[in-house]
Formats: C-alpha cells, structure tokens, sequence
C-alpha cells in the first residue's frame, strides 16, 4: 500500500493518492496507519481513487474511519475520479449518501 | 470544469420533498416506460431537441438505475455528466460545483414531467400549464447562472415552484400539459397525450411492437399502444386509448378501454379494465381514486412468477405451521445425514481463474491429475472458510466441484489455518472462491480486471445481492463500534 500526497493550496489542503489497485482486509490496516497522520495535519483532504479498483468491506470500514476521523475535527473528507465497480459498490450499500463524491478535483475544490 | 456554453442543461432526478418520496406510489416513477420510453428518458430527449449538448444529470436516492437506462448519452449525442444531489443541500449548493457563469443561460429541468412543447427562450423563462392565475411550472425553464446561484434555501422541487411563482424576473410561457407521473391520473393522461401525438397523424393508429400476438378474434380500436412481446388472448376487446407495455399477456375475454398496463403484467381471464393503470399485484382505478393491492394472481400478476403465490387460508397455514415444527427433529436428522454423506464425496473437478484472468485464460481440471486425492474433510473446511468469509456466492458451489478464482481472501488470520496445500495456493494465486456459472454469466468478466467477481454475484441474483448487502452492513456495523466504544457515533450526512 502506497499513498502519495500533494499538498492544495484551498483550506491547506491535501491530495492523497491511493496507489494500490485493491483496499481491503490484506491492506486496509496499512491505510488506515498510513492515512491518520496526513488527516490529523490537514483540514481538507481529498482521496484520488483513480488506481482503486477493488474496495471489500473493511476498506470501506477504513474509509468510513477516515470520515469519522475528519468530522471529529469540523474537516472535510473528500473522494474522487471513482472507478465504476468501486461507485456501484458505494452506491449498492447507499455511501454515496454520506460521502463527499466527485468526479474531477476541480469539482471537488469547488466545494471546499 | 467551467460550464459557459448555453447548450448546457441540469436535470434533476428524484429532487422532491421527504413528505412527497414517502407518499409517491410505487408505480409512479419516471423508469416506468410511457410507451415504450421512460419519463426520464424523454425529459433528455426533450433537452436534445431544444439544442443541448452536456447535459449535468444530478443522481437521487437510486443512482444506479438511472445511470443503466441513460447510459453515457452517445445515443443521443449528447454527453451526459453525473453528479450526487445532496438532499440536506440547497440548489445553489448543490451547483457549486458546475462553475455557473452567472451571464450565461441554463436549461433546468425534472426528470418526472416533460413539457410537450418546446418553450420560447428570452431572459429567465419558465414553461407553465394551467390558467394563468392558477400556474403549474411545467418542469422545464431556462435561467441565468445568477438567478440559479441566487436560489438559496430552495432544497426540493415545491421550493423552486414556490420561488417561481413569486420570482419577479421569470418570465411565464404557456405549454400544453406536460407529461408527467405524479400520480396514476397524470400517467394516465400523459398516455392518452403520447397516444393522441401520434407522427403517422392518424388518430386511430394500431402500434404493434415486435413479436406481439394478437388472435384472430381479439377486437382492436385505436388508438392503441401493443408494446413488444405482448401477447393478446381470444375474444379481448382493446381500445380506444389502450396502452400495454412490452411482455403483457392479456387472457381471453378481457375488455382494456382509456388504460395503460406496465410490463410484464398478466391480466386475467375476462378482466374489464377501464380508466385504470394496472400492474402486478396492482390496479389503481382513476375515476374512483381507489388503488387495489391486494388482488387475486388470477387476476394480475407478473408474467415472471412461475411458483404459485396464492396465499392458504389462515388455519391451513396454522396446520402446515405445527407440521413444519413437529417434523423439526425429522429434519436435523436428515440434515446430519446428507452432511455425512457430503462430506464423503471426493471434490472431482477444479477450476482455476488466475487473478487478471477472462474466459480465455480458465482453466478446467480434473482435479485428480492435478491436486491427486483430497480429503473430504479439507475441502469441507475450505468451503466452510470461504462461505464465512467474503464471498456470498460460495452458498451456490455445486458439490464436486470447486472454483478458485478472484482477488483474495479477506480474514487474513484464517488463511494460517487452511490446509498446507491450499493455504500454498492461495497465497501463489491469491484465490477465492465463486460459483462458475456466477462468473460465466456475468458481463463484467469481459472486463480485463479481477476485481469484478463481487460485482459478478451481486448482478446474477437478487437473493445474493442481498446476502452481500448484510455481510456488508454486518462487517462495517463491527468496523464502526468495536474500535471506538468510547466515543459517540460521529457520522453525520453531509
């Protein structure tokens, strides 16, 4: 698992990148230990899940850790360029209600 | 993304308010076809008629379907951009997004009415039908991105009708009535209009859909709509005004006058349906305002049930009740001897799909050239194993046969405790298991990836997609309160 961040210049904000192809039992661990510390330092992140193309239920659970996380302190979590299999999956158990989704990061600056 | 250009439309799917989603009937949806096309359909139609060509769909509670039926928009030639309507959010918000340019013009539009008129366009123009005192926004108008931005607080469809009505900038263009799917009335009546606006201009047209049967004796009056795969029994008297949809089966003797009947409906032997839209289980009576849910299958059903849903009366099902229960002990026992019997049966075939892998690369094994013997009571286990793990589709796995395919297994800590040979496997393949008649059927395995095999079940069976749907809920219901019992639930709507 292999994250690679940017840093935005909207709200000190970071572009994570997710780097692995699949985010589930075997690595969602790792990203939620890899994750934390570039959430705590930021107010805005936004996740680019172009690479991800497999996401099981603890990889939504990460996500979702993720989202708490951010909500905790008034931030803001933000998820896009979403891969049609991942959007059904978010769309079948209804994520897509409680995740910020967008399809470019300029849509997703937009909102910020 | 900037969005200047005065091609460009917002249509809006599923934006009403909680009281009027919880109220809506189940049969009034814009998915529902109105010959032939669905509402939704036609409201892009619509749009493309008018000169668009991006059109900005913005998604409700059920995306998916939505996204099935309108596909990219290359049909249509024009490109159609998704985005998620957030509920708690007003329009402006909601726009944000799209960059208005606060000069430059929009279409908005309702994916549930279509105007059946084009509207003139000058300024801030909304169509409207009704009196002119008494004014019903026909679901389509075509606003400046400054009046779109300046429409704060205005969170479902009535907002904007109110906001309409007391807008002093929005001009009013009259159009006939609109079609639309409130209510079982404007389906109806927005039938007869699509009926009555027949291009061949004949107002007693017959349309008859590929592969329709109609017999000999059956009468027919226009204008009627017989959509594709209808099939239409002896002695039935249809029209004026009648519409049924594709894969209507209309037994001997009925009468369909002014009615519109949703597909894939049976309408019963000698069933008089007037003023009525009709589907499964349903029928809902215009002119009296009655909708009856509770019918006899005799008389409408869906032409898909093949097991037989009439209900026993309350004290047979009393009887079958206490039998089941007294039989209970009778079916343990069965129970625990074809579990022995199972598991005394050799696993003969295997079949491999190696991870990336499509039709072309599975390979079909006898599995004794090339795992040799394997205990039964290994391979029980592994079954086992997989079936508590992700997979829903490992319930299906036919006995005799194993199919290894897929990313991975998800419980890393039950992979320690497989048998030497599999756990070796696994982790060389990174195997899980499904069921090859799940994988085989599934068009997602055109797709050169291996992650679609959950995608894969989820699509072959509405039982496992629900299996899925509680594995799922289950899994993040622990991911979600185990760590954090300390502090409160912090999951707010956005």
């Amino acid at each position: 698992m292999q994250l690679k961040t940017q840093s935005l210049t909207n709200k000190a904000g970071v572009l994570i990148a997710i780097e692995s192809e699949h985010l589930d039992a075997g690595n969602a661990p790792e990203f939620k230990k890899l994750i934390q510390p570039l959430l705590d330092a930021h107010e805005l992140a936004v996740v680019d899940m172009q690479a991800l193309k497999f996401v099981d239920s603890s990889g939504l659970g990460a996500l979702l850790s993720c989202l708490r996380s951010m909500n905790n302190k008034q931030s803001q979590l933000m998820l896009i360029n979403m891969n049609k299999p991942v959007r059904a999956l978010f769309e079948l158990v209804r994520m897509h209600r409680i995740f910020a989704i967008y399809n470019t990061l300029e849509e997703a600056l937009a909102q910020a | 993304m900037k969005v200047t250009q005065m091609e460009t439309a917002i249509l809006l799917t599923e934006w009403t308010s909680a009281s009027t989603v919880f109220n809506r009937r189940k049969l009034c949806s814009p998915l529902i076809p109105l010959l032939g096309k669905p509402l939704l359909q036609r409201s892009v139609e619509n749009l493309v008629r008018l000169g668009c060509k991006q059109v900005h769909v913005f998604l409700g509670d059920n995306p998916a379907p939505v996204r099935e039926l309108l596909g990219d928009g290359q049909r249509w030639g024009v490109q159609l951009h998704y985005h998620y309507l957030q509920m708690d959010e007003d329009l402006p918000t909601n726009l944000r997004r799209l960059h208005l340019n606060e000069a430059s013009q929009y279409w908005l539009a309702c994916d549930d009415r279509v105007p059946a008129m084009p509207i003139g366009v000058n300024g801030n123009t909304a169509g409207y039908w009704g009196t002119t005192s008494d004014r019903h926004w026909a679901g389509l108008g075509c606003f400046s991105g400054n009046w779109l931005n300046a429409l704060q607080g205005c969170n479902n469809r009535e907002d904007l009708e109110d906001r309409l009505a007391t807008s002093a900038e929005v001009q009013w263009t009259p159009v006939e009535h609109p079609l639309s799917c409130e209510s079982d009335a404007d389906f109806l009546r927005s039938a007869r209009t699509c009926l009555d606006a027949n291009p061949s201009g004949a107002s007693d047209s017959i349309r008859m859909g590929r592969g329709a049967f109609i017999h000999p004796s059956a009468v027919l009056q226009g204008p009627v709509w017989i959509g594709h795969l209808v099939h239409v029994g002896a002695g039935v008297q249809l029209g004026p005004h009648a519409v049924l949809e594709d894969g209507v089966v209309v037994d001997e003797g009925a009468a369909i006058q002014d009615s519109a009947v949703v597909p894939d409906t049976y309408v019963g032997k000698e069933l008089n349906l007037n003023h009525c839209v009709a589907a499964p289980g349903r029928l809902s009576s215009v002119n009296q305002d009655v909708v009856l849910d509770e019918l006899c299958p005799l008389l409408l059903t869906s032409v898909h049930v093949t097991r037989d849903t009439t209900r026993p009366a309350l004290s047979l099902r009393l009887v079958l009740w206490l039998l089941k229960g007294a039989l209970l002990p009778l079916r343990f026992w069965a129970r625990k001897v074809l579990r022995s019997i199972q598991q005394e049966t050799p696993i003969e075939r295997i079949c491999l799909l190696r991870p990336g892998g499509s039709h072309g690369q599975t390979q079909t094994l006898p599995l004794a050239n090339t795992l040799g013997a394997v205990h039964a009571g290994e391979a029980g286990a592994l079954i086992q194993h997989f079936i508590h793990t992700f997979y829903p589709g490992l319930s299906a796995v036919q006995r005799g046969q194993l199919v290894l395919c897929g990313p991975e297994l998800r419980e890393v800590d039950h992979v320690a405790r497989l048998p030497a040979y599999w756990r070796g496997l696994y982790e060389q393949h990174r195997c899980g298991l499904l069921h090859p008649a799940l994988v085989r059927s599934a068009r997602y395995m055109e797709e050169d990836s291996y992650s679609q095999d959950v995608l894969t079940v989820t699509d072959d069976s509405l039982l496992l997609r629900l299996r899925l749907l509680c594995s799922y809920l289950k899994q993040l219901v622990q991911e979600l309160v185990t760590p954090h019992t300390s502090h409160p639930f912090n999951l707010t709507p956005r």
